[in-house]
């Protein structure tokens, strides 16, 4: 069973207060563990941290036609920061995985499983 | 220059006392230390340096609290401010006084009240862990980082957080009433407590190496200033028996070893010896609690290793005290171990289902919210000990299947590979 753990974050605003170069490194480094730590166990498929929301692209066609602008569909003071996808049998794995997850300590962590994957070429409900 | 362990606690305590401001008594002890390798270096270190230190971080304070008070209750007069600063209190901190400094180990030791203060209700209980090590101990928000494997920029917030709160509500400790820290002390020994194992709510507590030093000293502060309080001294047995095994909890090759399987002879004998004292205070006191009952369970499981033969009927009545008194489903789960090992291993599985299922009737085994039968059935433990009875059982598909869904939730890698090695050899037969 895919997990989602959508992890969202306050973001950094130019001339706002910055994370010193130590405090980036350390979390780089305690999420690097993470990583490792999901990898060797094996339930380990995907993460990605992502660039700021100003970085955005949105795209849509609800209105009808093609609409591409520049920025988030929605700007928060919490964005969307990171995705880890495993793969573990339960939503108790998935919970027990999130527990440590060294972001939390200053964002929030959503578990949401996969509703369908796809998966080495093809669309694999769950 | 090293200031010794105790110093820096009764320092701090003695300087905050006055204003409950802890963040203005370490900054001022931590220029008076700075100042005090610059000045020593030239003069010599004085015949009683800690007394020195306090008198210069206590001057300096003063000079803050009288210009406090200046700013607060006179108008600003320039003929009389204006430039006079420096005449009303000339460079105070570097000159301690003519008279000799009073030794802090001759002044009140205050440290009670200054643990009573970081595990105030005000505080959130995460964070007073974290207080005490800063303030009783002297360690920098980063090396509490490092020890408690938080971020650094984590802790630093808590702890400004905290302390603007000791001083915005202030939780003074000044003039206190003995019966008010009475009241307090069991905050102040989870607080400890905290310092030495983190709680995990799909897995067993986990030990904090990287401050056990500091728990272990606090443990035994607490029930040094208590002497007469069974379970200051059982909580200090109870993380001294706890961390003598350290050593033994991995094999050379990272491996996890259980307690059965430790070699005794790499365990510390030093630290077991203070436990045991500690434990025998408890009893002297005539008063066992929590932590006094789990260092008791603790001293029998490792007498039972090193003796080859576990008296498990006393272990059982130890933990059917500590379920009355303490319920926990980690507590649960280990007397289920315990009544495994004196009636058999079906005993056990009716025991871990009657866990499983009375939760799932709505009438929780264990009481407290924390234990729902969904939380039951998502605890490590749970599952690792019905891997183990079943393989005793003989039971293999039973066994196979509560081995996966230990493994599943478990997420340390030695223990997760320990787990694997024993659903292996269930597999093969061994």
């Amino acid at each position: 069973m895919r997990y989602s753990l959508v992890f969202h974050a306050p973001e950094l605003h130019d001339g706002g207060p910055q994370p010193s170069p130590e405090v980036m490194e350390e979390m780089q480094r305690l999420m690097s563990d993470y990583a490792d730590a999901l990898y060797s166990a094996g339930v380990f498929i995907a993460a990605e941290m992502l660039e700021p929301q100003q970085k955005t692209t949105t795209v849509t066609r609800r209105g009808g036609s093609v609409v591409i602008e520049d920025g988030p569909f929605a700007a928060t003071k919490e964005a969307l920061a990171g995705v880890f996808v495993i793969d573990v049998e339960s939503r108790d794995a998935a919970l027990a995985w999130a527990e440590r997850f060294p972001g939390t300590n200053y964002g929030v962590l959503e578990v949401r499983a996969a509703a369908v994957s796809y998966i080495e070429g093809r669309w694999v409900p769950a | 220059m090293a200031l010794s362990q105790d110093s820096w606690g009764r320092i701090i305590a003695l300087i905050a006392s006055a204003d409950g401001d802890i963040a203005g008594a370490e900054d001022a002890l931590s220029s008076a230390l700075e100042t005090g390798v610059r000045v020593w270096r030239e003069q010599g270190v004085p015949a009683n340096p800690e007394g020195w230190l306090y008198r210069v971080a206590l001057n300096a304070r003063r000079d803050v609290w009288k210009s406090a008070a200046t700013r607060t209750s006179a108008v600003w007069d320039p003929e009389v401010h204006d430039g006079s600063s420096d005449s009303v209190h000339p460079g105070s901190a570097l000159h301690p006084g003519s008279a000799d400094p009073p030794d802090p180990g001759a002044l009140p030791d205050r440290r009670l009240e200054l643990l009573g203060a970081c595990a105030h209700p005000d505080i959130d209980p995460p964070a007073r862990p974290l207080l005490m090590l800063s303030a009783v101990m002297g360690m920098t928000g980063k090396q509490i980082a490092a020890g408690m494997a938080l971020p650094v920029a984590t802790v630093a917030a808590r702890l400004t957080r905290a302390k603007k709160r000791i001083a915005a509500v202030g939780i003074g400790f000044g003039l206190p009433d003995r019966s008010d820290l009475d009241v307090r002390l069991p905050d102040i020994q989870e607080a400890i407590y905290g310092a030495f194992a983190i709680d995990w709510v799909h897995a067993p507590a986990q030990p904090r190496d990287g401050t056990i030093g500091e728990t272990l000293y606090l443990s035994r502060l607490l029930a040094e200033l208590c002497p007469s309080d069974g379970e200051s001294h059982g909580l200090a047995a109870l993380v001294h028996l706890s961390a003598a095994r350290f050593p033994a909890r991995r094999s050379r090759e990272g491996l996890f070893v259980p307690l059965d399987d430790q070699d005794p002879g790499i365990w510390d004998a030093v630290l077991i010896a203070r436990g045991e004292d500690h434990l025998r205070s408890v009893q002297h006191s005539g008063e066992i609690g929590r932590f006094g009952l789990l260092a008791a369970i603790q001293i029998l499981h490792m007498s039972g290793v090193r003796r080859g033969s576990t008296d498990w009927p006393m272990l059982l009545r130890l933990h059917d005290d500590v379920e009355r008194m303490a319920p926990s489903l980690g507590g649960a789960v280990s007397r289920a171990a315990v009544i495994a090992e004196i009636d058999g291993p079906e005993a056990g599985l009716a025991q871990l289902d009657a866990l499983e299922g009375s939760s799932r009737r709505g009438r929780p085994p264990v009481e407290g919210p924390a234990v729902s039968p969904a939380r039951v059935d998502a605890f490590q433990p749970t599952w690792a000990l019905r891997a183990h009875l079943h393989t005793r059982t003989g039971h293999e598909q039973e066994a196979q299947r509560a081995y996966r869904r230990a493994i599943e939730l478990t997420t340390d890698p030695a223990e997760r590979a320990y787990l694997e090695n024993r659903s292996f050899e269930n597999r093969s037969g061994r």
